[in-house]
């Protein structure tokens, strides 16, 4: 199960299907939190669990 | 003068023709820094992260308005902008090498990029602006501009897109920051070199009155990006008056370097501090071993390229 961490750490090149989306969706759900809490995040160095988002 | 295959900035007598913002500012700045900067093409590490990541930024975006206006959808531009900035970014903006950089640069990595890409085009998804159409039925995004001012000098430069915003046409500019947003941020940009720059051609490439430009600027910190959108209005007798201001400074510029590029020590303190001042602090004799000694690439940006 690749992170979004690991995905950023892959060559666009060897991208499957869903990668792009689910990095979009790691920014989208750091944006959300961030509007609700007012706080700093990351959505990258933390490992995310694409399962947590939704995303597998 | 025929510029149709010139493919260099420079006159055979080595003085540049045509100028861009980049190089203008250090030119009306310092005789001494332009020629480091625009002839020698050198810039601190940190500020070539500045331009990796505002460049990509600021392509990624355009992208987007382009593909939007050709009927993409909202999700299918921002996949786009994103596939294309994470191939743009690809072994650039590691957080790791970033780490010691001064400054705002050490925000400016590839996740911070991606971020900030998404943020924004969910942040004015249903934007009130929109882009205008030129005549020849294109989105008016991605437009590099050329234009003659007098027979030796030419203006060129890029500009991300014009908009049409509550009934009144304005160049749309791009800024990231490590700076805190907020109405002293957009004072800086009048009176401004790029913003008087970006007017004048839009009204002159274009046939496109504008009011000015809007200022879309997003702060780049460790754990968010915020966005501010600022106006910096421009009257036909204020770009004038830059017009001849600028002409002034290009023939001055030219003399400097028959004087041997002389220092405006009175600048280099200001603007942040001149990033070439531990060179000049030094004997001339020792100056190209600092220019050489890491802290500085060669990244020389001919103002004629087109994107």
């Amino acid at each position: 199960m690749d992170t979004i961490a690991e995905l950023f750490a892959r060559d666009p090149l060897k991208y499957q299907e869903g990668d792009i989306e689910a990095i979009i969706e790691a920014q989208r759900e750091a944006r959300r939190l961030y509007k609700q809490s007012g706080k700093p995040v990351s959505s990258t160095k933390r490992d995310v669990d694409l399962g947590d988002l939704g995303l597998l | 003068m025929d510029t149709s295959i010139a493919e260099s900035p420079f006159l055979a007598d080595g003085r540049q023709w045509a100028w861009n913002s980049s190089s203008l500012k250090p030119a009306k700045e310092c005789a001494r820094k332009y020629y480091y900067e625009v002839i020698c093409g050198y810039v601190t590490a940190e500020e070539n992260v500045n331009l990796i990541f505002g460049g990509i930024y600021a392509g990624a975006l355009e992208l987007y308005h382009s593909v939007r206006a050709a009927g993409t959808s909202h999700e299918g531009a921002v996949y786009d902008a994103v596939s294309y900035a994470l191939g743009q970014s690809w072994d650039k903006l590691d957080a790791n090498l970033l780490r010691d950089l001064p400054g705002a640069a050490r925000n400016k990595t590839r996740e911070h990029l991606i971020r900030s890409i998404v943020w924004y085009l969910d942040e004015y998804e249903n934007d009130s602006c929109s882009t205008i159409i030129l005549a020849n039925g294109d989105p008016a995004v991605e437009l590099s501009f050329k234009f003659q001012y007098s027979d030796e000098i030419w203006f060129c430069g890029h500009i991300d897109r014009l908009v049409n915003y509550a009934g009144d046409h304005y160049v749309q500019d791009q800024k990231t920051t490590g700076a805190t947003l907020g109405a002293w941020y957009f004072k800086r940009y009048n009176p401004d070199n790029q913003m008087s720059l970006y007017t004048v051609a839009a009204e002159i490439v274009w046939k496109a009155p504008v009011k000015g430009v809007m200022i879309d600027a997003a702060q780049i910190a460790v754990g968010f990006t915020r966005f501010e959108r600022g106006f910096t209005f421009r009257t036909p007798d204020q770009t004038a008056e830059w017009l001849r201001d600028a002409e002034y400074h290009i023939r001055l510029t030219w003399q400097a370097a028959e004087a041997g590029w002389p220092m405006n020590d009175s600048s280099c303190q200001k603007y942040g501090g001149c990033p070439f001042i531990d060179v000049c602090s030094k004997a001339p004799s020792v100056r190209q071993d600092y220019l050489d000694g890491g802290k500085y690439v060669k990244r020389f940006r001919n103002p004629l390229d087109v994107r």
